[in-house]
């Protein structure tokens, strides 16, 4: 299991299209990939728990991923959340 | 689990707007914290032993403990009071103290709170809402929806078919609460009361078809806001060399929060309509509740046979 801590940097927050695009990127992954916000974990792979946490511009979150392609997994989507939800 | 009394007083007033309240002092009380669920009535601090004082929660004066109080402030200042880490004084019945006690108040950082409501009332609606905000709780990746009076909670992988299937149990008139994050709270009473978001209730994610409005779609009375969580259903694929229940008359339980509930796993696989399993899962329940297990009535009907000296099969 690994974990790292980011700030959201996207202006407008995260909202349905950011959201469906982190989503789509956590789903391309075998592990189990969570996020912490406020000692409130939910599922990163459900678009409905990730737009509920409400996740507005300098909100820290914790990512946590758990499986056997956690590495790789952190490195993607932690580049993606940091570089401001931009597809590479 | 903490709270800023600032809050505290902002949040019971949009709960209860009804209740018409001043603020006595100058201070909201953003320094400090409400740390335990529970109401004190202020006669113990006439105690002049000053013992059990427990700091971080909120103290009630009703209408005798007022007119004690004025009374005693003649006399001395209850500047003793003061050393103790209280949160908020609240005054019910629209009392207030001396202006002097007051200013003691604000010096010390202490908000004062002025309720038109009887003791009796504000004790039970401090209570309450204390008790919600103060309730431990998680969130559960799931959907809850309420079968024929049962409060059904859908675990299971991404991508199982839980919104799927609480959508076909909306669309047979159960009661949607909430898709994909469920919040769960542990009630005094130990019930869990599961709830959805805040921000937007009513969502459903349907792959393929986006964001619905289950309220707007399918109306008021497919919704609900809360239901009590007493059964969870678990989904998953069929797996060949796994054994499933068969028989059910051992219950498996699943613990949430310290509190165990009934606990169903399902395998899905083509042919296997689960919006119905779903229903007859929660009927089956029911009917449990009523004193009737069908796999006990089973087996004793089956042992009653094997019992009697001519058993002989008439197919």
């Amino acid at each position: 299991m690994t974990s790292k801590e980011i700030v959201i940097t996207l202006e407008d927050g995260v909202h349905a299209r950011p959201a469906a695009m982190f989503v789509e990127k956590a789903s391309s992954y075998k592990s189990e990939v969570s996020i912490k916000k406020d000692d409130i974990v939910v599922n990163a792979k459900s678009i409905m728990s990730i737009m509920m946490l409400a996740l507005t511009k300098d909100s820290i979150i914790e990512l946590i991923i758990d499986g056997d392609d956690e590495d790789d997994a952190m490195n993607d989507i932690a580049s993606f959340i940091e570089n401001g939800f931009k597809p590479n | 689990m903490k709270m800023l009394t600032s809050d505290f007083i902002f949040d019971f007033h949009s709960r209860y707007k009804f209740l018409k309240y001043r603020i006595l002092t100058e201070t909201r009380g953003e320094n400090c914290f409400i740390d335990k669920d529970d109401v004190k009535e202020s006669l113990l601090f006439f105690s002049k032993h000053f013992q059990d004082v427990i700091e971080g929660c909120i103290y009630l004066w009703g209408p005798s403990e007022q007119k004690y109080l004025n009374n005693l402030l003649e006399h001395e200042d209850l500047t003793e009071i003061f050393d103790y880490d209280i949160p908020l004084f609240v005054f019910s019945d629209g009392g207030r103290p001396s202006e002097e006690f007051l200013k003691k108040c604000d010096e010390n950082e202490l908000p004062v709170l002025s309720f038109e409501e009887s003791v009796s009332d504000l004790k039970k609606y401090l209570l309450t809402f204390l008790e919600d905000k103060f309730a431990p709780q998680t969130v559960v990746h799931g959907d809850l929806i309420e079968v024929f009076g049962i409060g059904i909670l859908i675990t299971g992988e991404s991508g199982i078919g839980k919104s799927e299937t609480t959508l076909e149990l909306v669309q047979r008139n159960h009661r949607f609460i909430t898709d994909d994050m469920v919040v769960i709270k542990r009630m005094s009473g130990n019930f869990l009361f599961g709830s959805g978001s805040k921000i937007a209730p009513y969502f459903m994610e349907i792959r393929g078809i986006g964001i619905i409005d289950i309220a707007k779609l399918f109306g008021v009375s497919a919704v609900r806001n809360k239901k009590r969580v007493q059964m969870e259903i678990h989904l998953e694929m069929w797996k060949q060399e796994k054994k499933y229940d068969r028989i059910g008359i051992i219950g498996k339980t699943t613990e949430i929060l310290g509190i165990n509930i009934p606990y169903v796993i399902i395998p899905v696989k083509p042919g296997r309509n689960i919006p119905s399993i779903i229903e007859t899962a929660a009927l089956n329940f029911r009917l449990k509740q009523l004193g009737i297990n069908s796999a006990f009535e089973f087996n004793n009907k089956l042992r009653d046979w094997m019992k009697k000296e001519k058993n002989m099969l008439f197919l």
